[in-house]
């Protein structure tokens, strides 16, 4: 497999690749070292790569992975995982004053959810993957899937209500 | 869309069982402003895909930074295997110039016969043992010559023994001496 070939193939990845890198790992610099490492071990693998036939499961099982190595080996890095910091990053400050206060709440309520569910909320409701590609990337069965997805809207949801009965009763 | 639908959506879609499509219908109806009351406050988790695609974009040059670190890695690994080929090729070529060398050592050489009828070839011989005999006969000559001058010196020597019948003599004489007087 040629360069030209694999980014051809694997290039339209790299959006998801960044975006799922950013939840787990939480910051934007971390996010982008990550996405290399992704690229070049997948590289590196490129002449197992052919016998799959679902290349971006394995990119973001690869991601995943990466991910949760990287969280395990470094204890510091966890402590960098704050969401405000993320939201903040990349916003022109008109549609911060639109969007961040709901926004942030919801992106630092999502981080403090146990990790599977983190995992497959972001799969589904961020990048539409069906139940089938979520359980080849987490290796989780599908009813665990909808359990863990269903725990983890609630979750959000719970924290909307409350917050914006909160909201209500401030004002 | 009827109220009652969404809420039935929902319910789905928090038991975890609502289809993508459906899915994108709930993200739909809450991108409208005009929400009842009760499910106003939903809204910020259905546009959350919307947000975070939108402003988690990756940094401009990641891209092209990842193009040139493969680009790399395959200028390397081409580099690395034309090393390799090079590498063997050295090897072959090695095993080769030893082959040739061990097949090209002069073998022994045959003696071929040069004559055809075997008469000739005896008489040829026999010319050819005739002419050394000859040649070794008149060579021993002077040999014999010489052995002969030889054997005469060596008659000449035997005179030396002569020389021990004295020394026994004056060995005998030089024994007595001390008894004289």
């Amino acid at each position: 497999m040629t360069a030209k070939v694999f980014l051809e193939q694997f290039m339209p990845y790299h959006d998801r690749i960044y975006r799922l890198s950013l939840r787990l790992l939480g910051n934007q610099a971390d996010a982008a070292d990550l996405v290399q490492d992704v690229y070049v071990k997948l590289w590196n693998m490129r002449h197992q790569m052919m016998h799959y036939n679902n290349t971006e499961a394995f990119a973001m099982t690869m991601t995943k992975n990466l991910c949760y190595d990287r969280l395990r080996s470094s204890e510091r890095r966890t402590i960098s995982l704050n969401p405000q910091q993320v939201i903040v990053e990349n916003i022109s400050p008109d549609k911060i004053l639109e969007y961040s206060e709901t926004h942030q709440s919801i992106e630092e309520f999502i981080s403090r959810l146990p990790e599977v569910q983190q995992l497959v909320m972001h799969l589904r409701d961020i990048e539409n993957y069906e139940f089938e590609h979520i359980a080849e990337v987490t290796g989780l069965n599908l009813n665990h899937i909808r359990v863990s997805l269903s725990r983890a809207r609630k979750s959000v949801r719970e924290q909307l209500v409350y917050k914006s009965n909160y909201g209500n009763t401030k004002n | 869309m009827e109220t009652r639908k969404i809420e039935h959506l929902l319910e789905k879609f928090y038991d975890g069982t609502s289809s993508l499509e459906e899915e994108q219908q709930l993200r739909q109806y809450f991108s409208s402003d005009n929400l009842p009351e009760h499910l106003k406050s939903l809204k910020p988790q259905f546009c959350h895909q919307d947000f975070f695609i939108t402003h988690h974009k990756t940094r401009e040059n990641l891209k092209a930074d990842l193009e040139c670190t493969i680009r790399s890695a395959e200028k390397k690994s081409t580099k690395d295997k034309r090393n390799r080929l090079i590498f063997s090729m050295a090897a072959a070529a090695a095993v080769l110039l030893l082959m040739i060398g061990i097949l090209s050592t002069p073998e022994p050489k045959k003696i071929e016969d040069t004559f055809n009828n075997p008469e000739q070839a005896y008489e040829e011989a026999r010319r050819a043992l005739l002419y050394v005999s000859e040649h070794l006969s008149k060579g021993l000559i002077p040999l014999q010559e010489g052995a002969s001058k030889l054997n005469q010196g060596m008659d000449k020597t035997g005179e030396i023994s002569r020389l021990e019948i004295i020394k026994s003599f004056i060995k005998s004489d030089s024994e007595l001496k001390p008894q004289i007087p």
